[in-house]
This record gives structure tokens, sequence and C-alpha cells, in this order.
């Protein structure tokens, strides 16, 4: 009645999900074979994996909060956050209108063009 | 001109609710402004379905003649009735914001932003 | 007649019956008590999503159905004039989508509300919402749109309300309820000019009397430009989009996902009023009613905007619900980047062919998707806040070491939405992306851009939340209702990912066909 049908043919090409499946699992097995020919009981360094705190002793709970864990990207993109963001007030006048000024714009571009 | 009239003042009034509702601050004025777009539409709405010299649409010992269309009465009222019960509900979230900011000032009752 | 017979030919108008009536009848069994309300609702809600399985078989298999309220055969009055519902693959589509998302957001507010009062009041509202998007999708009267319009948008708002302790529900409430109200009024306006022009309401007819009349006059451009305006403004696309993140965020954990389903009800009213009414084929005429090049260019601008503005917003957030509601905007703006490049090239058969088709594939194989996978992620964040009791992310961590099932749910949603194989976001992307390219390939290109910062920003949520070190007392995981609920969207999500070819196949080529109908063989 329904052939279950892992894939999809767009226009340029064809994405298969099992056959993806297949190969991730395949890859992984070959990945496993490699990783344990390996040598056993690799070195242990110190502090590995610490964060660093400059040689003071690290708390138990060091963590970059979530607000600062992208602070390169916003810092970054200052220039486009800043008015951005700022736009987003919170008022509910503003919030209408960017209504009207979208309605005014649509409509314009509809009938004259 | 005179016929476009009734056009002309829903047009008019959707454009002041419109404004009232971008320069004033205060959440009820909104509210009220809301209130008279609604009011705009369903003008619009009525004024559609007049025919020149026509009487009311009801059959029941009716004179005879053209009668306006009923179909924008219909959904005139069933505007009006949705017109209220939005007015209800904006006005108790008015009422509940006041209890809790103690403010209706929409410049300062906003503490969600960003 | 049989009772298969009656429930075939009146199931268009029994999805909408009932929750309706569930809704009237739960207020009253809520006196019993506060679970007899949630079986209640349940049980309605599953007793619509079957009428909707009935709907889907029927259309599949014998093209649109058509329900005229109150018809006998032989009246003298012509069908067009009645209230008609009309249900083709494209709305049929957008039920399914309501359905699964009701049926799982109920199982999973069993344990979600249970802590509150007033549960039967939520439960009310959570069946009046499936009423009114049942209603947007199911109807062929632009007036009846309307109505519904305003039941889904006045139900959802009482439901972002619910919480009455914090004084930020009224004011996201008031927000959106203002914002639905006045959007509301223009599309009364819209209305009022179609039927002032022809004397109609019914979509189709409308359609068939603006291609008799020669075309889209400059009222009706007027028209379209109100409802375009009104139409992404329920679907949350920029720069409409401002009460959007703060009625998602304020929203008790469940209704953030059926507010998500609400809104591609909108998504599916502007492409039903695009494709059905102004690019209506003639075949006499051989004209559509509309050159909608410059409508598909809106439409495109409108959700490149969306994704940008959307993820870039996204990524400052600190509260979970607040980060995901920015991603549902993003996410939509890939929809109408989508449908747009195949309004744009409507009326060019040879682009069509070469990409419209599967431009418009992805667009629409993208709503489901969307549906799925962010009502996971809104699922999982309120799981979130079940237990960590708050919503900032600065103050939560840890908690993936206990709650082991919303983490590996919460990955699978973030997985798919970035888009990453084998999920389901990829596929319908790639159509997207396949297909933009041939279109203009800058687009393309910013798509990929906001796909990689999608992945970024439910990076940060992951280890946010559920990575680093234990918390003080660690929360344990959450009840098995709720579980239940995400269960169902999870199962969904992975059949949807490994058989992608199915559902393109069976159940958004339909839609792509309904709403282009004179492509003969897509």
């Amino acid at each position: 009645m329904c052939t279950f049908n892992p894939q999809i043919d767009t226009g340029s090409g064809y994405w298969d999900a099992l056959l993806f499946v297949l190969v991730f699992i395949l890859v992984a097995i070959i990945v496993y074979i490699i990783r344990s020919m390996g040598v056993a009981g690799a070195k242990k360094v110190e502090h590995r994996g610490e964060p660093f705190y400059f040689g003071n002793p690290v708390p138990e709970t060091a963590r970059v909060s979530a607000s600062n864990v992208y602070w390169g990207f916003v810092k970054a993109m200052e220039k486009y956050y800043r008015p951005v963001q700022g736009e987003h007030t919170g008022n509910v006048n503003d919030y209408v209108s960017w209504m009207v000024l979208t309605m005014g714009a649509v409509l314009l571009l509809l009938v004259f063009l | 001109m005179l016929w476009q009239l009734p056009f002309i003042v829903s047009a008019l009034l959707v454009i002041i609710g419109l404004y009232i509702c971008i320069a004033k601050t205060n959440l009820i004025k909104m509210v009220m402004g809301v209130s008279l777009m609604e009011s705009g539409a369903n003008l619009f709405l009525v004024s559609l379905g007049y025919r020149k010299g026509g009487i009311a649409p009801i059959y029941t010992s009716s004179p005879g003649g053209e009668m306006v269309m009923p179909t924008p009465q219909a959904l005139t009222l069933t505007s009006i009735v949705i017109g209220v019960a939005t007015t209800a509900l904006m006005l108790s979230f008015i009422v509940m914001m006041y209890k809790h900011y103690r403010t209706c000032d929409a410049r300062k009752a906003r503490r969600l932003r960003g | 007649m049989s009772l298969w017979d009656f429930i075939g030919t009146h199931s268009a108008i029994l999805a909408v019956a009932f929750p309706l009536l569930g809704a009237f009848l739960t207020p009253v069994v809520g006196r019993l008590g506060e679970k007899a309300s949630r079986y209640v609702s349940f049980f309605f809600l599953s007793l619509a999503s079957l009428m909707v399985a009935f709907m889907a078989v029927r259309v599949w298999d014998s093209g649109p159905l058509v329900y005229t309220l109150g018809y006998r055969s032989g009246s003298s009055i012509p069908q067009f004039f009645r209230i008609q519902l009309y249900v083709d693959g494209f709305g049929v589509f957008m039920a399914i989508i309501m359905a699964v998302v009701s049926l799982a957001v109920c199982m999973y507010s069993w344990a979600f509300v249970d802590r509150y009062t007033g549960q039967e009041k939520y439960y009310t509202l959570l069946q009046l919402v499936a009423v009114g998007s049942y209603g947007m999708v199911l109807t062929g009267d632009i007036f009846n749109l309307f109505v519904f319009f305003e039941i889904s948008s006045m139900a959802l708002c009482g439901l972002v309300a619910f919480r009455t302790e914090r004084g930020e529900s009224f004011e996201a409430a008031f927000k959106y309820m203002l914002y639905s109200t006045i959007s509301g009024v223009l599309l009364l306006f819209a209305v009022g000019i179609f039927y002032g022009e022809y004397d109609l309401l019914n979509m189709r007819a409308i359609a068939e009397a603006m291609s008799s009349a020669g075309g889209a006059s400059v009222l009706d451009k007027i028209a379209l430009g109100l409802l375009v305006t009104v139409f992404s403004l329920k679907a949350g696309s920029v720069p409409m989009h401002m009460p959007t993140p703060d009625a998602y965020s304020e929203a008790p954990g469940g209704i953030s996902a059926i507010f998500v389903a609400a809104s591609q009800a909108g998504l599916y009213a502007l492409f039903r009023t695009s494709f059905t009414i102004y690019g209506h084929y003639d075949p006499i005429s051989g004209a559509f009613n509309l050159d909608t090049y410059t409508l598909g260019w809106i439409v495109i601008v409108l959700g490149i905007l969306s994704m940008f503005i959307g993820v870039t917003m996204a990524l400052v957030q600190k509260d979970i619900k607040r980060l995901m509601a920015y991603h549902a905007i993003s996410q939509t703006g890939y929809m109408f980047l989508g449908v747009g490049v195949g309004i744009a090239v409507l009326s060019d058969p040879v682009k069509m062919a070469a990409f419209g088709v599967d431009a418009m594939r992805g667009g629409i194989f993208h709503i489901i998707n969307h549906a799925l996978y962010k009502g996971l992620l809104f699922l999982t964040a309120g799981a979130v806040f079940y237990r960590a009791q708050t919503r900032n992310l600065n103050e939560m961590h840890g908690l993936g070491h206990t709650m082991k099932y919303t983490m590996v749910f919460f990955m699978i949603g973030a997985l798919a939405i970035a888009g990453i194989p084998p999920m389901n976001g990829f596929s319908s992307k790639l159509l997207i992306y396949e297909s933009v390219y041939q279109f203009n390939p800058i687009i393309a290109a910013i798509a990929m851009l906001v796909s990689v910062l999608t992945l970024a920003s439910f990076v940060k949520v992951f280890y946010s939340a559920f990575m680093g070190p234990r918390p003080e007392n660690p929360p344990e995981e959450v009840p098995p209702s709720m579980l239940a609920g995400m269960t169902i969207l999870v199962v969904l999500i992975l059949f949807f990912s490994l058989f992608p070819g199915l559902i393109v196949t069976r159940i958004v080529d339909p839609a792509v066909r309904a709403l282009v109908p004179y492509l003969g063989g897509v």
C-alpha cells in the first residue's frame, strides 16, 4: 500500500536517509576498529580539561554562564546588535507602528509594481 | 461625493484608531482606539449593503421594491459580538496588569523586552 | 446510512464540532473533580483527530472534499452562497499537524498543570484553540476564516495569561491580544472589500469571479496587501514579530507548542489567498488573476528578514523559552522563503517545473517538520522549567545528570532544528536550499548561514541547561504523562527522518498539488 521510501528526489540530486544511517554506522564501526588498535593506558596529564584560572585553585562550580558563552560573536557584531536590540523595546506603540509601516510598504509595492 | 461619505468616514475611523494605538501611551486609550477601528470596519460593512432607495430586508408585510443586502448585516452582527468579546478580554488584562505593575503607561509597563 | 457513511460525509464539520462540544462540557464535568476535565478534553481531542484521519484518507484517495452546511440536494439556493467547508490536500495537511500537536500537548498537560488550580478552564481554552485552528484550515469561506481567526486568538491569549501570579503574563497576553485584534479589524476590511466587489464570500467563487472580471483590480490588490500583512503577522514574521516571543515565553509549558501549530494556521491562510484566490489559473483565457512576481518577492523578503533577525536575536537571549520563540520566528522564515519562491515563479511554467515545485515541497514539508520539532523543544523547555522552577539559563546547570530522557529528547529536537542529517529538518532544508539556489544563490547562502547560527544557539542552551556540575538537590525525571506527550512527537520525528520519501509523496505532494492544481503530475 505505502512503500516506506527513505529517498526524496530534489531537483538536482537525491537524499536517502537510510543509506546515510547505514554509511554512518559503517564508518563508526571502522573508527571503532581503528581506535581499538591503539595503545591502551594513555598518560594522565595534570589539569587536563579544566578551565584556566591563572594558577589559582579552580572552584567546584567554575563555568561560563549562558549570557557570556558567545561573548566574542556578540562583540564582533556590536554594530548590528545595538540598533536591532534597541528596536525591540517592549513598547506596544512601536509594535503597532512597525505593522503600519510594513502594511504601507506592502500596499505601495503591490499597487504600483 | 455624498454617496461615498460612509466609506470615507469608515476609513477615517480606522485611521484615527490606528493613530491612537501608535501615539497614545495609556493602555486604556489603546483599547478605545481598537474599539474605534472596529466601529469603522462595521460601518464599512453595513454601508456596502446599501442599495439606493432600498427598504429593510424583511419579507413579512413588506411594501415591495428593492431591499438592501442582508448579508453584510449578518457579518456586522458577528463582528460586533467579536468586538465586545475582545474589548472585554483586553480590559480585564489591563485590570490585572495594573494590580501587578501599578501603572497603565505603555512606556513603563514593559518588563518583557529585548 | 450506516455510521461509517455518516462519519465519512460529515467528518469535516465534526472535526470542528467535537472540540467545541468538549470545550463546553469540560467546565461542567470539572465540577466532579480536577482530574475529570483532563480525560474529557483528551477524549474529544482524540475524536477530532480521528475525524482528521478519516478526512485525510478520503481526500488523498478521491480529491477535495466539499461540505456545505445544511445542504439538501435539490435546494434552490446555489451552493457557494452557503457556508462551505472545503478540504483539499493542503487543508488536511494542516489539520494533521494540529491533530498530532493537540494530542501531544493534552497528554503533556496532565502532569504540567496539575500544580495549578482552575485546570478545567485550561482544558476548555485548549479545546477552543483546537476549534479555532481546525476552523481556519478547513473552511472555504473567507468570513469564516475571520471568525475562527478571532476565536483562536482569544483562546490563545487566555491561555498565555493563565499564570495569574505574575504580571508579565498579562502584559504578554495584552500585547498579543491588541496585535491580533488590530489585524482582525484589517482582515474584516479586506473581507468587506471582497464582498463589495463580487458579492461573494466563498474563496473559490471569488477566484473565479475575479478571473471572469479580467484579473485583479486595484481594490483587489489593496485587499491582497491587507491580507498579506495580517496573515504574516499571525504567522510571526519580522517586522511584525514582536509580541510573539513575549507570548511564547509567558505561556505555560505545552501551550507554546500549540501556539506554534496555531500560528501555522496563519501561514496556511496566507498561502491559500496567494495560490487559490490570486494565483488562480483560468484555462480559457490562459492567464492568472495576478502576476504574482511582486507578491512572491514580498514574501521572500519577509522570509529572509525573519530568518536572519530571528536567529541573531535568539543567540543573545537568557530566557530559554524566549530563545526558542525567536527560533520559531526564524524557522517560519524558511517556510516563507520556500513557498515564496513558488509564488514568484507561479506564472512561469518552465521555472515552476524546474525548481518552483521543489521549493514549495520544501517549504510545506518544513511546516510539518517545524511543528513537530519545535513542539518537542517547547515541551522539553517546559519540562526543564517544571523541575528547575526557573527559565533563566544563567541560573540552571547540570540537569542532564538526572533528567536523562529530557536531555535525549532535547538533543533530537536540537539536531532536527539545526538541519543535521539524517533528521527531518535536513530533508526539508535540503529541498529549500537546492531550489532557492537556482532562483537566487545569495538567498540560499543566507539560509545556510542561519542554519549554522541555529545550531550555535541550541548548543548554548544544551550547555547551559543540561551540562555542567550537578545542582545541589538534583531534580528527578519529569512525570510519565509529560514523557508520553514528548514521546509521541519524538517517534514521529524519527519516522519522518528515516522515511522522508514516504512523507513527501503521501502527505506533502497532495498539498502542493492542491495549491497549484493546473500542473499535472506534480
